[in-house]
């Protein structure tokens, strides 16, 4: 009958051994849990205070220009005198043509009438 | 069959990555998405802000010298406008004509008026104007007269409407005598005259 005799390699006495330690499930879970806890809070608070800036930037054009009285009185001013000049130089222009136009006859007077006898006792 | 319902340690690893995945979701549903849209809509609105601010800035730095240029225009538009009457009724083209035709001693026999209609002004065929690619409007009304009275008078009446009334044209005339067979055409006949003026008017 064989007898158990200690050898150079035995897997009970390997067995019998502590294992290496090693990082478990929960402490690798929880770890990455409060890094997401954390990368989530910063994201948010980052994208909050970025909203934030915006729109406060936006709130200071709308009410610096915008809705700024003086300024809009003054753009619809010149919105109202540029379509006032552009009227006034269609009707200019249309009146330049016209007059050219009437001018444009020989003028009925003593002249013409000169000339008219002239080559009719020609 | 009886069903184990106790929860192994892999149970609680798989609920516990189920968790983890349910909270990774939720937070980016609940908050980086909206924060995100709200961002994106945040920057549109600043650039369209941006740009009417511009626009505004544009237009008010440019529309400076508007006044001034409008003010020009007006008066030229004034200096045109002082050469032509405001639209007349036929009325008052009458008495217009009537009075013209008695200022220079010409006696009104007949006068046939119409209404003044808006109509591009044309050009004589032989002049430079002619050839222009934009014509003026204006409404024009045509009065034919008969009168009596000389030659000469008339003539006289021409001149004065050539110097005084730039809205009034003659588009034609004639005397009763023959000219083409009388070479001695005498000025001072009385006799009958016929034409026709155009009356140019103002348009409001």
């Amino acid at each position: 009958m064989a007898t158990l005799q200690k050898k150079d390699f035995n897997f009970y006495q390997r067995y019998q051994q502590k294992p290496a330690k090693k990082w478990g499930f929960w402490p690798i879970y929880s770890l990455l849990m409060v890094l997401f806890v954390i990368v989530a809070s910063g994201v948010s608070y980052w994208l909050y205070t970025q909203n934030q800036a915006l729109e406060l930037e936006l709130n200071a054009l709308v009410q610096g220009y915008l809705e700024n009285p003086t300024l809009v009185a003054t753009q619809s001013e010149v919105v109202r005198n540029r379509e006032q000049l552009q009227e006034a130089n269609i009707q200019v222009t249309n009146l330049m043509d016209a007059f050219s136009a009437m001018e444009s006859y020989p003028r009925a007077n003593w002249y013409l009438l000169q000339q008219i006898f002239s080559v009719c006792l020609a | 069959m009886k069903i184990d319902l106790r929860i192994t340690s892999r149970d609680k690893i798989m609920l516990a990555l189920l968790l983890a995945v349910l909270i990774l979701a939720a937070w980016t549903n609940f908050v980086l998405l909206p924060f995100l849209n709200r961002n994106q809509e945040l920057k549109d609105e600043l650039g369209s802000a941006q740009a009417s601010v511009r626009q505004m800035e544009l237009t008010i730095n440019s529309g400076k010298d508007v006044p001034v240029q409008l003010e020009k225009v007006q008066e030229k538009l004034a200096a045109f406008r002082a050469d032509l009457p405001d639209p007349m009724s036929t009325d008052q083209m009458d008495h217009l004509v009537t009075t013209l035709l008695q200022q220079y001693g010409l006696t009104p026999q007949n006068l046939i008026l119409t209404e003044a209609v808006e109509k591009p002004v044309v050009a004589y065929q032989f002049s430079e104007a002619a050839t222009a690619a934009n014509k003026g409007t204006l409404p024009m009304a045509e009065v034919r007269f008969v009168c009596e009275g000389s030659a000469r008078n008339f003539f006289d009446m021409l001149q004065g409407i050539e110097q005084n009334h730039k809205y009034l044209r003659v588009l034609h005339y004639s005397f009763q005598e023959d000219l083409t067979n009388n070479a001695s055409f005498d000025p001072d006949f009385i006799g009958t005259i016929q034409g026709s003026f155009a009356i140019y008017m103002f348009r409001k």
